[in-house]
């Protein structure tokens, strides 16, 4: 009797597999292509990268569908290991149409020959798409004379990095904000015996703190140091930066937790009143001074312009370089409707519409200053994902009606731009995918950080640099440093 | 063991002949037949995917082929090379030693705590209280270690808690997170304040199990609350604690990648760093299936090795093992 | 002897309370920061109660439509998931704790033999892409409907139930499958209820076999949908932030949100678990 039980309860279990699988399947989207629909334009199955919304009912992927014609059928990558996600599922023989990627991702796919040529469709296809976009931003996505994706470059070259300070302290004290090194140090001291606070707290994961290094001469990871190009660790005066910031640790001016910090932790040193000199920047202020308002209502957070060194040194890296690429993988079977999607979305009647809506209803201009209205502005939160590209020459005042969603935010951003003079570009900020840069970059990256930390934190002596050095060459450096010179001499000619 | 026990007339760890061999044939099917779904399954989704590991020995690249099967047919056999590149550099034999430490450290003195803990609640007669407490030590084992690393950076830090207290006392304060002296009893400790609650939970169902009928006849016998636990608790739950402390050696390599990750720092690497953690490090941004393929068989076949020697030992020391 | 006793008695307990408080404390601080304002979270003032007290974090996260939906995958993945593999688990370990079973020892390696050996990410995708199962429910139930170790588990404690229990049944005819129905099943409560426990608790945090499987938005599961809402928009050191994602950056206190609605349910489990601890079912069934 049990056993007859038991032999009907692994029948079941066999049976319900398949049924189930069944189930699950007629649960899929609606909006598959079917071979009768030829006529219509087919449904593209899109793919970002992993954000924090719902594409199928984002406000933003509908106005693009009604504009372009062309149903999306979006596909987001996991936070997780979504490269490899990525790839197994191309691998597979997914039918991917477009994928709206980051550059290293785009580096990694065109490595593996897995996305095809655009130059036949852009041609055929794309008349907008070239118009939109600037020839020395397609440099990024051209290899081997041919174009492998759809470069989107940034709104704006920004100032993303800066240090605030408690204004309201400085004025106690009798001192301006500083403007040179010498400044720096001695304001970080008056912090230290008169208000008997942490003068200055950093981050563990940034290695280089860019006001600070400005004074050196150091900023952008790569700098053309008399023709060729030079790493950051070898480019002259990052030594000094070390050594300067090593003897603000040891002097206890430098928050000795360093190591050990994430920016909650810096950030709540600032907003409690713990730390007068913190991370700061026009991302982080929109929750930051509210915080500290709310502790200390007199309180004031000032900016640190990048500061100038004692033989006038003074330079800040620009954000300059691409957002994001989208391509197409050659298992897709919709070429040439992925480049006309793309194309309607930067063609100039739709693109303003696409980016920040109608004038009026989703924002105000004012003579060229874009601004949002809220609540539609919202809408529009997400439009980036599904936007290819972009109109370079117009986008960037677009843009500025996005940082004007906070008022901090924006007061800070105009305010960090105002550095912008000194700023300095990345040479490499638009050369094409080189293979040393994508398998190196990112490990040494780590290692350079964790060698900083020990000569700042860790008792590390500076007269071990040079073996570290070699040790960085043999890491995979001298092959990288290689391969991107050998770029940058054909480069300029 | 108690007289108690012998007359309930347990059944004992190895093979002994009570069951009727005679009857063997008919009843063994009848268990077969259970086995069969449970057999299928096992040989579906775990040793079908097995030609998996093939890639640790391979240069293998997913698109080499017409599709991620191919590819893994079709990528070329390297032999050793993939292996020789993580264990061939020369961080990596301290790496495998702070492995295998660090591993060390956490059994030997967060395995028994469990079982003390399940053992002391077992006394608790207020059931509303044991219930709650129950229930409340087992909540850390649901946090993640991004919020619980965060937490103890603010109670142990050099501004923290623990610290104010000690400059109070008049001491030093002691940089747990930085100084590489003390920072393997900070792993030792944050684990087992995470985990120790859910291991009891294994144990207080173990103690549940154990027939009433021991206590009473150990209680007829004089013993009272504390030998009670030794003679009668202790015993009724040695086959798991047997059968957790077999698979907790063997599982030696293992480290915990996330715990590790969220604590440590440059200043530590020569003692916590770990073979995930390290490799993890030097191949950062880089999608590997290879490495992690090879790292994974190496782990699995020293767990096996451990797991097969233990089972051995314990065996021939206490008479108990797996199988 | 009885003041020993009371003195043990209110040591254990003040030890015990203790070892509750210290664990207990750390969640009533995440539960305070997701109910207090973003600013005071921040600025590190949130300590063990609410400041600013305020339930717009749980509103707006519960009141993000795929919350509902998500939330309703992880329900059915869990209950379903549970229960069958209550039965695969409970029918592989009963024959095998069975020293008379021939083989057993080989049967027992081939089990173990898969809880250290594994084929990686590549080939476990390409078998479920194979039977058809992504981007279905069951591709988070199907490849992990047997663990080894709570089979061991179960099996350790079917070998410490008395011999007698079965023979008594077996001598009025009953087969194995009857024994375990009927007689086993109903004194291993213990064992069943903790098994139930470590698979609903594995079913309902899983988010990678999702991750994996699932791309459909409908389809994921809550700890997917709301570990994504968390970690997006953190640098990592193979990324940093573009200008857009610098723009929505999520605050602190609807990350501590997301932690307490992920873990509120699966919390609720253990409690209903526990009346199946019950002490001794084993008594009444001997004697007969």
């Amino acid at each position: 009797m049990s056993k007859h039980r038991v032999m009907v309860l692994a029948a079941a279990a066999a049976l319900l597999l398949p049924v189930a699988a069944e189930c699950g399947g007629s649960r899929e989207a609606p909006g598959a292509v079917s071979a009768a629909a030829e006529k219509a334009k087919p449904t593209l199955k899109y793919v970002i990268v992993n954000a924090a919304f719902d594409p199928a009912q984002d406000p933003a992927k509908k106005v693009f569908e009604e504009r372009t014609g062309y149903k999306l059928e979006v596909f987001m990558l996991p936070a997780e290991k979504p490269l490899e996600k990525l790839n197994i599922d191309l691998a597979s023989g997914t039918e991917y149409d477009i994928l709206n990627i980051s550059r290293s991702w785009y580096d990694n796919l065109v490595a593996n020959k897995v996305l095809i040529p655009l130059d036949r469709l852009l041609d055929q296809y794309g008349a907008n798409i070239k118009a939109a976009i600037g020839a020395e931003t397609w440099l990024c996505t051209t290899q081997d004379g041919a174009i492998y994706g759809v470069p989107k470059r940034n709104p704006m070259d920004t100032v993303n990095d800066a240090l605030g300070v408690r204004g309201d302290w400085l004025d106690e004290m009798g001192r301006r904000v500083p403007q040179t090194l010498e400044e720096f140090t001695a304001a970080l001291k008056a912090f230290q015996d008169a208000k008997k606070v942490l003068p200055l707290t950093a981050v563990a994961a940034s290695g280089q703190i860019p006001t600070i290094s400005s004074a050196f001469g150091v900023s952008t990871y790569w700098k053309d140091v008399g023709g060729t190009l030079v790493p950051r660790m070898k480019q002259p005066g990052f030594q000094e930066y070390v050594a300067y910031v090593a003897g603000l640790y040891k002097a206890g001016l430098l928050d000795n937790e360093m190591p050990v910090n994430k920016s909650e932790n810096t950030n709540e040193k600032l907003t409690s009143g713990k730390a007068a000199v913190a991370p700061y920047s026009w991302g982080s202020a929109a929750s930051l001074r509210p915080g500290l308002q709310k502790n200390f209502p007199k309180a004031r957070i000032d900016i640190i312009h990048p500061l100038k060194g004692a033989a006038g040194q003074q330079e800040i890296s620009l954000n300059k370089g691409l957002d994001a690429v989208a391509g197409i993988p050659r298992m897709s079977k919709h070429a040439e409707d992925a480049v006309k999607y793309m194309n309607a979305c930067l063609d100039p009647k739709n693109f303003k519409a696409l980016t920040i809506g109608e004038e009026g209803v989703h924002h105000t201009a004012d003579n060229g200053k874009y601004a949002p209205l809220f609540p539609k502005f919202n809408e529009f939160a997400n439009g980036n994902y599904f936007m290819n590209g972009m109109i370079e020459r117009e986008y960037g005042a677009y843009w500025q009606a996005r940082v004007r969603k906070n008022d901090d935010m924006y007061a800070t951003f105009a305010e960090m731009m105002k550095s912008a003079p000194v700023g300095r570009t990345d040479p490499t900020a638009f050369a094409p995918s080189l293979d040393k840069v994508s398998k190196y970059l990112n490990s040494l990256k780590q290692m350079e950080n964790d060698y900083i930390i020990m000569l700042i934190a860790g008792g590390e002596s500076l007269s071990g640099y040079d073996k570290f050095l070699q040790d960085w060459d043999k890491a995979g450096g001298a092959e990288m440093v290689k391969q991107v010179n050998d770029w940058y001499r054909t480069a300029r000619k | 063991m108690t007289a108690g026990a012998e007359a309930a007339g347990k059944i004992g760890p190895e093979g002994s002949p009570r069951r009727g061999v005679a009857r063997g044939g008919r009843a063994d099917l009848d268990l077969y037949l259970l086995l069969a779904l449970p057999l299928a399954f096992l040989l579906v989704f775990r040793y079908v995917p097995l030609y998996g590991i093939s890639i640790a020995f391979k240069d293998f690249n997913l698109f080499t082929g017409r599709d991620a099967f191919d590819s893994i047919v079709k990528s070329p056999w390297v032999g050793l090379a993939n292996f020789r590149r993580v264990f061939g550099t020369p961080d990596f034999l301290q790496v495998l030693l702070n492995t295998v430490i660090i591993s060390f450290y956490k059994i030997a003195f967060l395995f028994p705590i469990p079982i003390l803990v399940a053992v002391l609640l077992n006394e608790v007669r207020i059931v509303p209280f044991k219930k709650a407490v129950q229930t409340v030590i087992y909540l850390p084992h649901f946090l993640s270690w991004v919020i619980v690393g965060g937490m103890f950076l603010g109670i142990l830090g050099i501004d923290g808690v623990v610290n104010r207290a000690v400059t109070a006392l008049g001491g030093r304060p002691v940089r747990f997170f930085m100084d590489a002296s003390v920072f393997r009893g900070l792993l030792v400790f944050t684990s087992g304040w995470k985990e120790t609650g859910w291991s009891t939970i294994l144990y207080l169902a173990a103690i549940t199990s154990i027939d009433t009928q021991l206590y009473e006849a150990a209680e007829m016998d004089g013993a009272g609350r504390f030998r009670q636990a030794l003679h009668v608790t202790v015993p009724g739950i040695l086959n798991i604690v047997v059968f957790l402390l077999i698979l907790r050696i063997g599982n030696l390599l293992s480290a915990d990648f996330d715990q590790i990750l969220v604590l440590y720092n440059p200043l530590v690497y020569k003692v916590a760093d770990v073979i995930p953690t390290y490799v993890y490090r030097i191949g950062l941004g880089q999608m590997d299936f290879v490495t992690g393929t090879a790292v994974g068989l190496f782990n699995s076949v020293v767990s096996f090795t451990f797991i097969l020697s233990a089972n051995f030992l314990s065996k021939r020391l206490v008479g108990r093992s797996i199988w | 002897m009885v003041r020993r006793s009371i003195c043990f008695t209110v040591a254990n307990a003040a030890f015990l309370l203790l070892l509750a408080l210290a664990m207990l404390l750390p969640f009533l601080h995440v539960v305070a920061k997701s109910l207090s304002s973003e600013a005071a979270v921040v600025s590190g003032l949130v300590a063990f109660l609410p400041v600013d007290f305020q339930t717009g974090t749980f509103r707006y996260v519960l009141s993000q439509p795929q919350t509902a939906g998500s939330f309703r995958v992880s329900v059915f993945v869990t209950v379903v998931g549970t229960l069958l593999s209550l039965l695969l688990t409970t029918i592989a370990a009963y024959p095998l704790s069975k020293p008379s079973l021939r083989g057993r020892k080989w049967l027992l390696l081939a089990f173990v033999f898969t809880m250290l050996f594994g084929g990686g990410m590549i080939p476990n995708y390409l078998l479920v892409k194979r039977l058809g199962l992504t981007n279905t429910v069951w591709a988070m139930i199907l490849p992990s409907l047997l663990n080894v170790f709570n089979m061991l588990v179960m099996k350790s404690f079917f070998e410490e139930l008395p011999a007698s229990l079965e023979e008594a049944a077996k001598m009025d005819g009953c087969s194995n499958a009857g024994v375990l129905f009927r007689i086993v099943l109903p004194v291993s409560l213990p064992v069943l209820a903790t098994v139930a426990l470590f698979y609903s608790v594995s079913y309902w945090n899983d988010f990678f076999t999702a991750l994996l499987y699932v791309s459909k938005a409908g389809l994921k599961p809550l700890q997917l949908y709301l570990y994504e809402l968390l970690t997006r928009s953190l640098a990592t050191p193979d990324r940093t932030l573009t200008a857009d994602e610098m723009l929505n950056l999520t605050p602190d206190c609807v990350r501590a949100a997301t932690v307490v609605i992920t873990t509120a349910p699966i919390l609720a489990v253990y409690p209903f678990l526990q009346k199946y601890f019950v002490k001794g079912m084993i008594l009444g069934s001997v004697k007969g």
